[in-house]
């Protein structure tokens, strides 16, 4: 037998020292070396190892523990005298406890935010294998669009070209669809029309009906918020409606099934899905979503794609088609393209939301640090006396530990219920409902309190230890041990995030008033908007325009393709006649003569449109559109176009252009007019080159420009002109200055939110500051009463205790000022309009610290200076 | 500032003893002069036949001293336990009567029980 001795892992061994009896202690150790020996000459050293690990393990009992009585009541007193201690300092305790429990709710709520924005999607079963196509066309005079949908017919081909694609899936008819139940009307968003095999694709979950005759042709299945809208209580199965497809066309369908409502991060919501009837339907614009089968890889499709497009499509030289596949879980945060569902998150605020949550949790951190180090020092004669009376560092670092430990504890408690009481408030507030891991989140807080509470007491046992409390008269030196580097290094890094977070939140707050205070170019308001109108409506445009003018508060009415506010659909190359070198791409937008006066945009030259395209708008469809094509035009071109184009605006003039999409090309005519730039998209696009024309065929919406502020009279009269024109039509009206505002709705949520955690970073930071400079003051007391005798003031006082302070909070600039600049001029790029960085935000945070120190000092100062320095120094 | 209770005080003397605690004891009269927890370990599993904790002897070794059945003292430091002593524990006059008293139980509800009753099936 091998006679070389091993003995087991040392450090086992100190872990069974360290928790078993010592009375036990010596027999175990023996015992299980013995058996330890025994293993390894029968199985080796590794499992022997583990059989002694499982030794161990099994002397974790009561009755084996390191004196299990014994230590529940040390930890019994201990957490007494702490709880007395929290009792005798209410102040300095509440402040503690109030400004992390204010922390960790904030870290709560951005949690919480966080996560929901991050499980976007993820709830689909199949979430990581499903795609959506993107389109991108590029051409050679730098026109580029991304949009999140695409009407190549080709499209459908791509399940049989490539054989890892399992499922492909169309939404189309994606707008606003007009329903009629018996004599009701209603209005959808996020209806279309989708493949069957929506159900295989996504999670969607099945309440009533049945999934096998859903989606067959004409029928419909609803959600269960929809059903319960148009039927309440009855059973929705089996219930027929009529339903508009793109063209305004009303068709019969039968309700097949009620599915459950999908939640709420999703960036796809339904509220109903109608059959796609017949394979000639199966075409136009769609939002196309792929299945891949398992184990099929994206990038090999994404590598064949060029291949497969060039084969199907014949692009003129210098064009460029592109199609892109979008993860599902990433389109929420990532995907910032044109023609989006619905407006989409943004992966940069969630990572300001991140950033702010971490700063807060360094301000609070240092403050309960510092406040418990302080609450430590003071009590500097009961360490001493405890020491002296046999405790040893051991014990003196556990309660340490235990102290922070039960503060943490209770900021967490608290923190909890306010999170529970608040969260309705707070969902109400971001508008939906907020999906995130309660466990998740509370192990997390927990981690975060013990961390802290061991960092916190770590930091306060290197001020203590230093202390020899055997010199009894160290134990009434409180000055010697607060001037320590640790707090000027807490001290420093809270001074830099509060600096950091307020310099950059100014800017961020200028840059978004800045963007709604923008000139749009154009007036919005007192405008009413009658939106989304089929051709039944519009073909009466001019009657309702005349009826709708004899209304007293209506100034005037005009109708226009796209409300400004929505970004124009339509893209195409314009021509110049006799200059084919010459030709641009640029949006097109539809205005009736008198839309440029009824929205205020401002003429660089030329005028209005000629009369001549306002012409019998009440004739059937088939007859304009028979003379579409050769019907004289004329055009209206923005400053944009203009200077694409190379020409001065008044150089424009009387050129002949056209423009065309697809099969629909535009008659050559003459520019009448060069318009200034306005903004038909929000602040967060730049503004391309834009063509405008009348064509009645082409205009959906009417702008109401009113002059009355009884917008509850106005409503009605327009409501009952409209029933008495179009019984069997929806009316959809809006402001048009309320409209541009719900575009920066998302953004403004979420600055509100970041303002307000910005101001409860600064508050917090406030407490802590203010707990610090008391102790500072309080240590030096004496000096500033013996000062005082001797004839200093309180400007003396300010200017001896606060240089410390400034000269920290200066180092703290001169390290985040460039800082903060680098990182906004950064995030500033993201925007086509940015305002460029002035000083107000450096200004206004320095001035905040400095204000901030200045006050709470001369507060302190204020109320010891009241006291007489007699009594202050009679004590010794 | 805070009360150990005493040891000895918890358990009542005389109170009867379990199968494990009994089987213990007889391993520990088996060992004689050699009974420390593994040789008792050893014992209990050849007569036992199956597998024993070491954990659990120890626990049942520490109660039967508290109850004063038992009583320990340390041996000498051996080699091949790591340089470290052996806990042995011999029977007190309270754990021999224990022991007779359970014996002595079972013997008369043995005898108590028919013939008749037994051998039928």
């Amino acid at each position: 037998m091998d006679q070389k001795v091993s003995t087991p892992p040392k450090w086992l061994r100190s872990v069974l020292a360290s928790i078993c009896h010592e009375d036990l202690l010596e027999a175990v150790e023996g015992d299980l070396f013995e058996l330890f020996t025994q293993h390894q000459s029968k199985y080796g050293r590794v499992p022997a190892s583990f059989f002694y690990l499982f030794n161990v393990i099994q002397f974790m009992q009561p009755f084996s523990f390191n004196s299990p009585r014994f230590y529940r009541s040390i930890y019994e007193s201990y957490i007494r005298v702490i709880l007395r201690s929290m009792k005798r300092k209410k102040v300095t305790t509440a402040m503690n406890v109030f400004g992390m429990a204010l922390t960790f709710l904030v870290c709560m709520a951005i949690f919480s935010y966080v996560s929901h924005e991050m499980s976007f999607d993820k709830y689909h079963q199949h979430a990581d294998k499903i795609y959506r196509a993107t389109y991108r066309f590029q051409n050679a005079n730098g026109y580029d669009i991304h949009w999140a949908r695409m009407n190549q017919g080709w499209v459908n081909e791509l399940p049989n070209s490539f054989p890892e694609i399992d499922k492909l899936v169309r939404f189309q008819s994606f707008r606003t669809r007009d329903i009629q139940i018996g004599s009701e009307n209603f209005r959808e968003n996020y209806a279309y029309a989708v493949d069957k095999e929506v159900f295989d694709v996504f999670d969607l979950e099945i309440i009533a009906g049945s999934k096998a005759e859903s989606l067959t042709p004409n029928t419909v299945v609803l959600t269960t918020s929809t059903a319960h809208k148009y039927f309440g209580g009855e059973d929705a199965i089996g219930q027929t409606m009529e339903i508009s497809n793109d063209y305004g066309v009303k068709e019969l369908y039968k309700v097949t099934a009620v599915i459950k409502d999908p939640p709420s991060n999703t960036h796809l919501p339904i509220t109903l899905l109608t059959s796609i009837n017949s394979e000639e339907e199966r075409a136009g614009w769609a939002y196309v979503y792929l299945l891949l089968k398992d184990k099929a890889n994206i990038q090999s499709i994404q590598e064949q794609m060029p291949e497969f497009i060039a084969d199907h499509e014949s692009l003129s030289e210098g064009d460029q088609l592109t199609v892109n596949f979008q993860p599902l879980t990433s389109i929420h945060l990532h995907s910032q393209l044109s023609r989006e569902i619905a407006a989409n998150g943004n992966i940069k605020y969630v990572i300001i939301f991140i950033f702010v949550g971490l700063f807060l949790l360094i301000i609070g951190m240092v403050n309960f640090i510092n406040l418990n180090t302080i609450q430590s020092l003071d009590r500097i004669k009961e360490f001493g006396l405890r020491q002296s009376l046999g405790a040893t560092k051991g014990e003196m670092k556990i309660h340490m530990v235990l102290e922070a430990l039960v503060l943490g504890l209770f900021s967490v408690a608290i923190a909890f219920v306010g999170f529970a009481l608040g969260l309705k408030y707070f969902e109400q507030f971001v508008r939906h409902r907020l999906v995130f891991s309660n466990i998740e989140m509370i192990l997390g807080l927990m981690t975060l309190a013990i961390v802290i509470a061991f960092f916190s007491a770590f930091i306060t046992s290197i001020s203590m230890m230093r202390i020899d409390f055997r010199q009894i008269s160290n134990w009434f030196k409180l000055s010697s041990n607060h001037k320590s580097v640790q707090k000027y290094i807490l001290l420093g890094l809270q001074f830099s995030a509060m600096l950091l977070l307020i310099t950059s939140m100014v800017i961020v707050q200028r840059q978004f008033s800045y963007m709604t205070q923008k000139n749009l170019g154009y007036n919005g308001d007192q405008i009413l908007v009658l939106r989304n109108n089929n051709r039944d409506v519009m073909r009466k445009y001019e009657s309702l325009k005349n009826e709708l003018k004899q209304l007293s508060g209506v100034l005037d009415v005009s109708a226009v393709m796209e409300v400004p506010s929505v970004p124009v659909k339509d893209q195409g190359p314009v021509t110049v006649l006799g200059d084919p070198e010459n030709s641009i791409s640029a949006d097109i937008q539809i205005m009736d003569l008198n839309a440029t006066d009824v929205l205020g945009i401002e003429f660089l030259a030329g005028g209005q449109l000629p009369q001549y395209l306002q012409q019998q708008f009440d004739l059937p469809d088939s007859i304009l559109f028979e003379g579409f094509e050769t019907k004289p035009r004329a055009y209206l071109i923005n400053e944009s176009a203009c200077q694409k184009l190379g020409w001065s605006p008044e150089e424009a003039i009387g050129k002949e252009i056209n423009w065309s999409i697809g099969e629909f090309s535009l008659k050559h005519g003459p520019v009448m007019g060069v318009i200034k730039d306005f903004h038909q998209e929000s602040l967060n696009e730049k503004i391309r080159p834009l063509v405008i024309t009348y064509e009645p065929l082409w205009v959906r919406n009417m702008l109401v420009k009113i002059n009355t502020d009884n917008d509850f009279a106005m409503h009605s009269s327009i409501e009952e002109l409209w029933k008495n024109t179009f019984p069997d039509q929806p009316l959809e009206i809006s402001y048009l200055d309320q409209e541009l505002e719900n575009q920066y709705q998302q953004e403004k949520k979420q600055l509100e939110l970041i303002s307000a955690f910005t101001f409860i970073a600064i508050l917090i930071a406030f407490i802590g500051l203010y707990g610090m400079m008391a102790y500072t003051i309080k240590l030096r007391i004496k000096e500033l009463a013996i000062r005082r005798v001797l004839g200093s003031n309180w400007l003396n006082a300010l200017r001896l205790l606060s240089r410390e302070y400034i000269l920290l909070a200066l180092a703290s600039m001169l390290l985040i000022f460039p800082l903060a600049y680098w990182l906004m001029k950064g995030w500033l790029a993201n925007y086509a309009y940015h305002i460029s960085i002035n000083g107000t935000g450096f200004l206004l945070s320095g001035g905040l610290l400095f204000l901030l120190i200045i006050v709470t000092l001369t507060y302190q100062i204020t109320v010891t200076t009241n006291t007489n320095p007699s009594t202050v120094l009679r004590g010794d | 500032m805070f009360i150990i209770v005493d040891k000895g005080e918890k358990y009542m003397k005389g109170s009867s003893i379990g199968e494990f605690e009994e089987l213990v004891l007889l391993s520990v009269a088996i060992n004689g002069d050699n009974a420390y927890s593994l040789s008792i370990l050893e014992e209990l599993k050849t007569h036992m036949k199956r597998k024993v904790l070491i954990s659990s002897v120890h626990k049942v070794l520490v109660r039967l001293e508290e109850k004063g059945y038992l009583k320990s003292y340390m041996g000498d430091p051996v080699a091949v336990r790591g340089g470290k002593a052996k806990k042995l524990y011999e029977l007190t006059a309270d754990g021999k009567e224990v022991l007779e008293a359970t014996r002595e139980l079972r013997e008369s509800m043995w005898s108590a029980i028919p013939q008749m009753q037994w051998t039928k099936k």
